[in-house]
């Protein structure tokens, strides 16, 4: 099972629930896309909060396994992988 | 192994120090900056800026102006294309708003900040210019103006753009506000880490907004001919990224533009965003002469983005054993005129070197009368870490514990999460340590005169990766070419050249560095985010390993052997069994025509596996109890700075980063009066320190290769500048038993808390 780290401002849609488990359905098929969708099934409203037009919302990147990944909603995820919603980076 | 090629040999040309290539034109003067830019017709403009910090602009007359001879152009607000929203990625670890863009190039409808452009002016001199500007009259309706962060959060706050309201992760809040972003991180219940805990501590801070103190002003100048080619010569760190925001702001394609970008007088994050570029090409395309704008210290200091004062509130909780159980930080950010992302950063960077079970972390990013923030050097981070490690400091007296160990108890490693969740991968914050406590200057007396004491502090920055392209050639002698689009900042020239001599086997100096236009090279992102080494690097090898494959292939002609047997072993090309003597790169060269024609190596990558980098000052101070003048006796920088490429180099920015650090904690402020003003636009009363005010500054290098790399390279150019705040903070807190808690702690604000506690205290300071 892939883990979701719902972003703590999220987190009143899961009830103070700080990590959601997500069934994976092949290794490197399941998109972060259908983890938001999955997440929005069982949270309504979550991917109203996470995504903009066909994207995730501007200033998010999704990091998995601690890389971020420039894939954002297309982007596959692994069974084990770890699945956080945070800012990019960048610097001066 | 860690000092070892991806091959397994040992390095050759990486860890050595050769003379940078540039270093001739930067000493002698050489090097074309943008001031040298001229051309026979060119024009010079002039921008009119806003005298107040808020106000309405009722309406602007520029036909005096105009009928001035030699007046050839004025533009305003009205000549740019309408503002529109798009999101894009900034300099600034988010996204910002073309709307925005457009509006703090020129302004519309609203003078938001001192210094704000309201119009610009081309002519025949910069005297004529100058005078034009003058000449340009504006109706204001001054407006009341807010430029402290704390008190811009308050309902009844003077409002800066009343569509903003709060905006926290995909919602708005309905309200109008000066907040506009409100961020949080969280893990595991804080109040019950606190209640675990058996010493904790509270504690407020505040910073001043600080600029980068660059010393070359900023410049730009346009051609923008009558078949709407367009060419723009600027100090920049973002050619690139130039070109997107004119062609963006000016609803142009990208390829009707080409940036050059000059050799720049420093940066430090401050020259990312676009000022007087669009205005250059707009004034342009009015006169169809080239027009070139040059900013001077007060506009500098007035129109650029700062870095953010803050209002932050630490608060740490430990066991009797040093173990840290909760930490929360409330961090509230300046963004300036327009939104911003800072306290994003600050939130990211908070409480990143501690491990811990339960933090909160909420940050603001708050709008104010200022110039809008912009990147300064681990952008965010200094800010941020200042309070966590005052509060770290007064813990280790607490416990009686050294700091350094304290530290060491609660640094994170690999695999441990960051306190925004992702985790590390191999970081090095306890080999820093550990060589930190291991330093000739740990283990040495701390200085044990009235008022003198030693202190420490740690720093950390993310560092970046992002979008780089190089092509490498080999000429016909064998030696070789590598041209980037990252602009040399601090040596990065030398550093591709190291990389690809070490990658083909050739000496440095056999490799031509340089910094191509942007019709030149593929796109590259900014020269910032400490990211030029590592990631520019890493095209720079990838673009010899497709050297590297053609070159085989010649070799398999010449020797006439299949191209599957010949290797080339980091100095030449070999065969087992053929009894044909090795051939060099170099030899290869003159081999080239014969055998196929010129090899030139591309590559263009989006790298990940960035290394984080961690940072350990160590201060002794002086405090003078009357004056309030601190000076520092003596000051090491340690730093986990990855594979050191040119180590030089690496030192220097830790010693530059450690300089801009301690001007920040001791000195360095805006001062603004009461309607908001800037009181100190110039470097006489704008503070930076100077060779007379620091000493040499020592430094460990600690290697701890970045495996995200294949020569370890992990950023170091910010990380240096973020442990100075509190290095210094807690060094006074020892030696005169007051704790600032307000930078900068420059000698009217120290000596005036130093009279306040009383001289008695002085003598037996209890910090």
């Amino acid at each position: 099972m892939a883990v979701v780290h719902v972003p703590s401002l999220l987190q009143d849609l899961t009830g103070g629930v700080e990590t959601v488990e997500v069934q994976v359905s092949g290794e490197g098929r399941t998109s972060v896309r259908q983890v938001v969708e999955e997440l929005d099934r069982r949270f309504p409203g979550f991917a109203a909060r996470l995504l903009w037009e066909d994207d995730l919302m501007p200033g998010i990147a999704v990091f998995i396994d601690g890389e971020q990944n420039r894939l954002g909603l297309r982007a596959k995820i692994a069974g084990d992988s770890q699945i956080f919603f945070i800012p990019p980076v960048v610097g001066g | 192994m860690e000092k070892q090629t991806p091959g397994g040999r040992p390095y050759k040309v990486i860890g050595t120090r050769p003379i940078r290539h540039d270093g001739e034109d930067k000493v002698t003067g050489r090097a074309q900056s943008g001031a040298d830019i001229s051309f026979r017709d060119q024009l010079y403009g002039k921008v009119l800026r806003s005298p107040h910090p808020h106000a309405r602009i009722v309406s602007i007359d520029a036909s005096k102006a105009l009928a001035m001879p030699g007046v050839e152009a004025v533009i305003t607000g009205a000549e740019l294309p309408q503002p529109h929203d798009r999101m894009f990625l900034s300099g600034e670890g988010g996204v910002e708003n073309f709307r925005y863009v457009n509006d703090r190039v020129l302004a519309s409808g609203k003078a938001l900040f001192e210094g704000h452009p309201i119009a610009a002016v081309a002519a025949k001199d910069i005297w004529t210019a100058e005078e034009a500007v003058k000449a340009i009259e504006v109706t204001y309706e001054v407006l009341p103006a807010v430029t402290d962060v704390l008190k811009a959060m308050q309902p009844d706050a003077p409002l800066l753009h009343e569509e903003i309201t709060t905006e926290t992760l995909g919602e708005k809040k309905k309200e109008s506000t000066n907040v506009c972003r409100h961020t949080q991180h969280k893990r595991g219940d804080v109040d019950q880490g606190f209640s675990a805990a058996d010493v904790v501590i509270e504690r407020e801070f505040t910073t001043s907004t600080v600029h980068q103190g660059y010393i070359e002003p900023h410049n730009a100048t346009a051609l923008y001919r009558s078949d709407g080619q367009i060419t723009i010569w600027t100090s920049t760190q973002a050619p690139f990224w130039v070109r997107r925001d004119v062609a963006e702001l000016l609803e142009l394609p990208l390829s009707t533009i080409k940036v050059v970008p000059l050799e720049i007088g420093g940066g430090f994050g401050g020259k990312i965003a676009v000022y007087l570029e669009p205005l250059a090409v707009l004034l342009s395309k009015k006169t169809g002469k080239p027009v070139k704008l040059v900013m001077n210290r007060q506009e500098v200091f007035l129109a650029t983005g700062p870095a953010s004062s803050t209002a932050t509130r630490i608060k740490i909780g430990v066991k009797k054993d040093g173990t840290i159980t909760a930490a929360a930080a409330h961090l509230v950010y300046e963004a300036g005129a327009f939104p911003s992302n800072w306290a994003v950063m600050g939130s990211m960077c908070v409480l990143a070197p501690y491990k811990m079970e339960t933090l909160l972390i909420d940050a603001f990013d708050v709008l104010t009368n200022t110039p809008k923030v912009m990147a300064y050097r681990a952008p965010s981070s200094p800010q941020a870490i200042f309070g966590v490690e005052s509060v770290l400091d007064e813990i280790a007296l607490e416990l009686g514990m050294d700091p350094l160990e304290l530290r060491m108890k609660n640094a994170v490693e690999e695999g441990d999460r960051r306190a925004d969740g992702p985790k590390f991968p191999r970081i090095g914050l306890k080999e820093t340590i550990q060589a930190a406590m291991d330093s000739e200057h740990y283990k040495s007396p701390a200085p044990s005169g009235p008022n003198q004491s030693r202190a420490v502090a740690v720093g950390f920055w993310f560092n970046a990766g992002l979008q780089s392209s190089a092509t490498v050639g080999i000429n016909m002698d064998g030696t070789a070419s590598v041209v980037t689009g990252s602009v040399d900042i601090g040596g990065s020239r030398a550093s591709m050249a190291m990389m690809a001599a070490e990658a083909l086997g050739l000496k440095a100096e056999e490799v031509r560095p340089s910094v191509a236009d942007t019709d030149a090279i593929g796109h590259t992102d900014v020269t910032g985010g400490s990211r030029t080494t590592f990631a520019t690097g890493m095209a720079v090898y990838e673009a010899c390993q497709d050297v590297l494959g053609q070159l085989k292939k010649r070799v398999a002609t010449l020797w006439e052997l299949p191209e599957e047997e010949i290797e080339f072993d980091g100095s030449a090309f070999q065969h087992a069994d053929n009894g044909k003597d090795p051939m060099t790169v170099k030899e290869l060269g003159a081999k080239l025509t014969a055998t196929g024609g010129p090899v030139m190596g591309h590559s263009s990558v989006a790298p990940t596996g960035v290394g984080a980098s961690f940072g350990v000052h160590i201060a002794d101070v002086e405090v003078d109890p009357e004056t309030g003048k601190v000076t520092v006796l003596r000051y090491t920088v340690v730093q986990d700075v990855g594979q050191a490429i040119h180590p030089s180099y690496v030192e220097g920015q830790m010693q530059g980063g450690a300089v801009q650090g301690i001007g920040w904690a001791l000195n360095e402020e805006y001062v603004r009066n009461d309607e908001g003003k800037m009181m100190n636009p110039s470097f006489l009363d704008y503070r930076v320190p100077t060779m007379l005010d620091v000493p040499s500054i020592e430094t460990i290098l600690v290697e701890v290769p970045n495996p995200g790399h294949p020569y370890g390279v992990r950023g170091v150019g910010e990380t240096p500048i973020v442990p100075p705040l509190g290095t210094l903070h807690n060094a006074i807190a020892r030696a005169v038993g007051v704790r600032m808690r307000s930078l900068p702690m420059s000698p009217p604000k120290l000596s005036a808390a130093l009279q306040a506690k009383g001289l008695e205290a002085i003598a037996a300071p209890t910090p």
